[in-house]
């Protein structure tokens, strides 16, 4: 992959291979920092002490010092002595490395979508710790902001080619596999999207006050599954008036509404959430959404707006919270794709699918349809 | 063939007239009830997949109407708009055209009626300000039929277009927006 270009709002694979570069080079150049302080005034030793005191505690241990995500965490745990070894570290320092840890997680996760948007929240709060603690990457992650900030206002020229970074065949390995997530949602997007492609062939009619569906006038309800009333109720939950709705040859069920074609539901087994990676729980298939939850032990708020679930949500998300319950701590954050995949991100392990969820009993505004 | 958008419909304008025998729906006084008129043919198309052929009729004893022609495909919905919905002008003057503005909209009844709209309803259904988007098709002038025609009856509060006579790209226009959009959104029908 090269760099040499500009970085362009709709290349993917230039964003989210560059988001990498800076995040490992900053771990490698904050590293080195923190390691020859420690050795120099801590103990020759200090990382392989840390490691033996997580084995022992039972925790996940880290394999290198200069991973980005060990020294966030590290740093800004008060009681350890990561903190010792970077310069500059104060208040700011640690107020800016919080929410970037986190999102940090999220990208290592293969989370969060490879945008512009992105880019700026990881590169500014990256250029920011840089600059304070007097990492040589700084100067390149200025110039990339700057970039895109001009790119997003619409004001972008030429790039100067010697402030570009040279990413490594793992940077380009890293972003290759988030374009290949990106196609499969273009390819098939969460219920309640818009209808992308072309249309199914086979009509069938989804009645509200029949409450059934019918097919060339014959009820279709025992093919529906197990729980036939379900199904009709998600559907109808994204096509309130129900009508008319094609089904596509995988099942994928398109309906209109004002004029627009949707993705209402699945006719027979949801094939995306039926996959084999879902059922082990590690792997989501959605890109975060732009909203930070944290579980309350008996609720769940939202970070940007300070509004509680139980509030917002149109049905009762008593069964999300007692899923919630089960997997988190309270006080823990958790993040939430488009597919409806809640999700916890816990350092270096592989992101955890806690349950899923439709637009009635999630945040109104928060998923689609 | 001329073409033009109107919202989320497309409008394709049928080259030539076409001979069309048929019972107009406001006949002139002592006039036969099946006449002989002449149409200019428009075909809308959706995003929602529809496509319907309407005609612009001129009668020789009767208003001026927009009226179905063919249902070619589409959501069952749109059905209603092959006997319902039909657009007619009154002649004013030499040259100009007073059309009536009602759309189709779920009211009294459980399926779509012509009734009159609120101004929120037509720039709703226009997707913008309906006045502008009248005018930008060619419409003269957009208002009440008081203020148009100077009218004192009963009727002169109700939201009415002046329409050069003939002006088949004003009359779709109008037709597309209270008609076939309102079918589309479903005006008035409560989830």
């Amino acid at each position: 992959m090269s760099l040499t270009g500009s970085l362009i709002p709709d290349n993917e694979i230039t964003i989210a291979g560059t988001i990498h570069y800076f995040a490992r080079q900053f771990g490698v150049e904050l590293g080195e920092q923190v390691n020859s302080h420690l050795i120099e005034n801590a103990s020759p030793s200090w990382f392989a002490t840390l490691k033996a005191d997580r084995r022992a505690a039972g925790l996940p241990t880290y394999d290198d010092f200069r991973d980005s995500r060990f020294l966030l965490k590290e740093a800004l745990d008060t009681n350890g002595i990561v903190h010792f070894g970077v310069k500059g570290f104060d208040n700011e320092w640690r107020i800016i490395a919080t929410p970037l840890r986190r999102k940090l997680n999220a990208w290592f996760h293969g989370s969060l979508e490879p945008s512009l948007s992105t880019f700026l929240q990881l590169t500014e709060g990256l250029r920011f710790l840089a600059e304070r603690s007097g990492l040589p990457v700084y100067k390149q992650l200025v110039a990339s902001v700057n970039r895109a900030r001009q790119i997003e206002a619409g004001s972008f020229k030429e790039a100067i080619a010697e402030t570009l970074p040279s990413p490594t065949p793992s940077d380009a390995e890293f972003a290759a596999k988030l374009a290949e997530k990106q196609a499969e949602i273009v390819k098939r997007p969460p219920v309640g999207a818009e209808w992308l492609g072309s249309k199914g062939t086979r009509k069938i009619v989804i009645s509200k006050i029949m409450n059934d569906v019918t097919e060339n006038g014959a009820s279709i309800r025992a093919k529906l599954g197990s729980n036939p009333q379900e199904v009709i109720d998600s559907w109808l939950r994204y096509y309130p008036n129900g009508g008319e709705a094609k089904v596509a040859d995988d099942g994928a069920v398109m309906g209109f509404r004002l004029g627009q074609a949707y993705l209402i539901g699945w006719l027979g087994q949801d094939p995306i959430f039926s996959q084999a990676p879902h059922q082990n729980q590690s792997t989501v298939l959605g890109f975060a959404l732009p909203y930070e939850y944290i579980f309350t032990h008996n609720d769940v708020r939202d970070l940007s707006s300070g509004k509680l679930l139980s509030v917002d949500a149109v049905e009762d998300p008593k069964r999300v919270i007692e899923a919630l319950g089960v997997a988190l701590e309270e006080g823990e954050f958790f993040s939430a794709t488009a597919y409806g995949e809640l999700i916890s991100q816990a350092e270096f392990e592989e992101n955890r699918l806690i349950t899923t969820v439709h637009k009635n009993i999630w945040f109104k505004g928060h998923l689609p349809g | 063939m001329k073409q033009m958008i109107v919202n989320r419909c497309t409008i394709e304008f049928i080259d030539g007239e076409s001979s069309i025998v048929d019972k107009p729906m406001s006949v002139h006084k002592e006039a036969p009830p099946e006449q002989a008129g002449l149409v200019n043919k428009f075909r809308v198309t959706t995003t929602d997949d529809l496509d319907f052929v309407f005609g612009l009729v001129a009668w020789p004893q009767a208003r001026p109407e927009v009226r179905s022609i063919e249902f070619v495909d589409g959501l069952s919905k749109y059905e209603r708009l092959k006997g319902a919905g039909r657009l007619s002008f009154i002649e004013v003057g030499v040259d100009r055209w007073l059309g009536e503005i009602n759309a189709m909209k779920v009211n009294t009844k459980p399926y779509p009626t012509l009734c009159r709209p609120s101004a929120e309803e037509l720039d709703y259904l226009a997707g913008g300000s309906f006045e502008s988007l009248m005018h930008s098709h060619g419409v003269l002038k957009v208002g009440t039929r008081e203020a148009l025609v100077g009218d004192t009856s009963r009727e002169r509060n109700s939201p009415a277009i002046l329409v050069k006579a003939g002006d088949v790209q004003a009359v779709a226009a109008a037709f597309a927006v209270t008609r076939v959009m309102a079918i589309m959104y479903e005006l008035g029908q409560k989830p």
